[in-house]
């Protein structure tokens, strides 16, 4: 049987609608530390203007944000802070990991810095660059979406499964000089304070 | 009816509104957790409740302020209005009248310095 439609009417899936909504209003969780901040401003400002792709609202509360970006250097003293704002984002929420050093510490190979914030939470995007340009961060927001489009469905249960909230590692072994591997990711211990 | 664009403008948007609050309300996945409901301190730790209990003077304080505020949003356009009418000139009916009003404001003022607002102890 054949059925002719107009050409201005699109046919598609309540799951792939869904997911083209989360994809177009990603508003991030700006949990900037260092000079990759400068970078993510930028990113926001009106050269580079972020609103092209939804992802414009840059919110200072984590119950209103999806998408959070990690620009700059974590520290460990930090990492409980970020660790709790992660788990106070709402579902469905995705992390940018901008920058070498948030990626993987970076040249702050040290005790006291984190070596890459995968161990701890999970990271959807990486962005190499130090700091990166905002075109990166931008394709990491287009690749995301893509990522977004490709996962998901309507009521989006998925997103409130256990798995999601803890760090899965992404980012392949880096090899270090001496081959050393990359430690393990740790689970997170939800921690409500005294 | 040329007022009907208006009416169906208001209904739409109306129902727009409304309909993408009751989709995210009926779709959006929520679940409530120990870390989510918790005060935001930027991450840290709240040091003790938001529902803190303050003296009850900065609230007097406020009422005092407001009563200064007000006056003076007042008298601009008092003057204004006085001196176009020229009513510094002759009659001073205008002045007597902004006098009255400053009388009551006062009045209140004297009462609340009475009753001790500006001892803090």
């Amino acid at each position: 049987m054949d059925v002719s439609v107009p050409e201005n009417v699109m046919v598609t899936k309540l799951d792939s609608l869904a997911s083209w909504c989360r994809k177009n209003s990603l508003w991030p969780m700006p949990f900037a530390t260092a000079c990759c901040g400068i970078e993510l401003m930028a990113t926001g400002a009106s050269k580079h203007d972020v609103a092209r792709f939804g992802a414009e609202v840059f919110r200072f509360s984590p119950r209103q944000c999806d998408l959070m970006i990690v620009a700059g250097r974590v520290v460990m003293k930090m990492l409980p802070v970020l660790q709790r704002i992660w788990l106070q984002m709402p579902e469905p929420k995705w992390c940018i990991s901008m920058g070498a050093c948030a990626s993987t510490g970076g040249v702050f190979d040290t005790y006291s810095v984190v070596q890459g914030i995968d161990r701890f939470i999970p990271v959807d995007m990486y962005v190499p660059g130090c700091p990166p340009r905002p075109e990166q961060l931008i394709q990491a927001i287009i690749d995301l979406q893509a990522k977004i489009q490709r996962e998901g469905t309507l009521m989006g249960k998925e997103f409130l499964t256990e798995a999601r909230q803890q760090p899965k590692r992404a980012l392949l072994d880096i090899v270090s000089p001496q081959g050393s591997p990359r430690p393990e990711p740790l689970p997170i211990v939800p921690n409500v304070g005294v | 009816m040329p007022a009907l664009p208006i009416f169906l403008f208001a209904a739409v948007s109306t129902f727009v509104a409304l309909s993408i609050l009751v989709i995210a309300q009926l779709v959006g996945p929520r679940k409530r957790t120990a870390v989510k409901m918790m005060p935001y301190e930027s991450g840290m730790d709240p040091v003790h409740s938001a529902r803190q209990r303050f003296n009850i003077g900065f609230y007097l304080l406020a009422i005092e302020f407001l009563v200064f505020d007000v006056e003076l949003l007042f008298l601009y356009p008092w003057a204004v209005a006085a001196h176009e009418q020229g009513a510094f000139g002759t009659g001073h009916g205008a002045f007597y009248a902004v006098c009255g009003f400053l009388a009551v404001l006062l009045i209140g003022f004297a009462y609340t310095w009475r009753k001790g607002v500006f001892k803090w102890t």
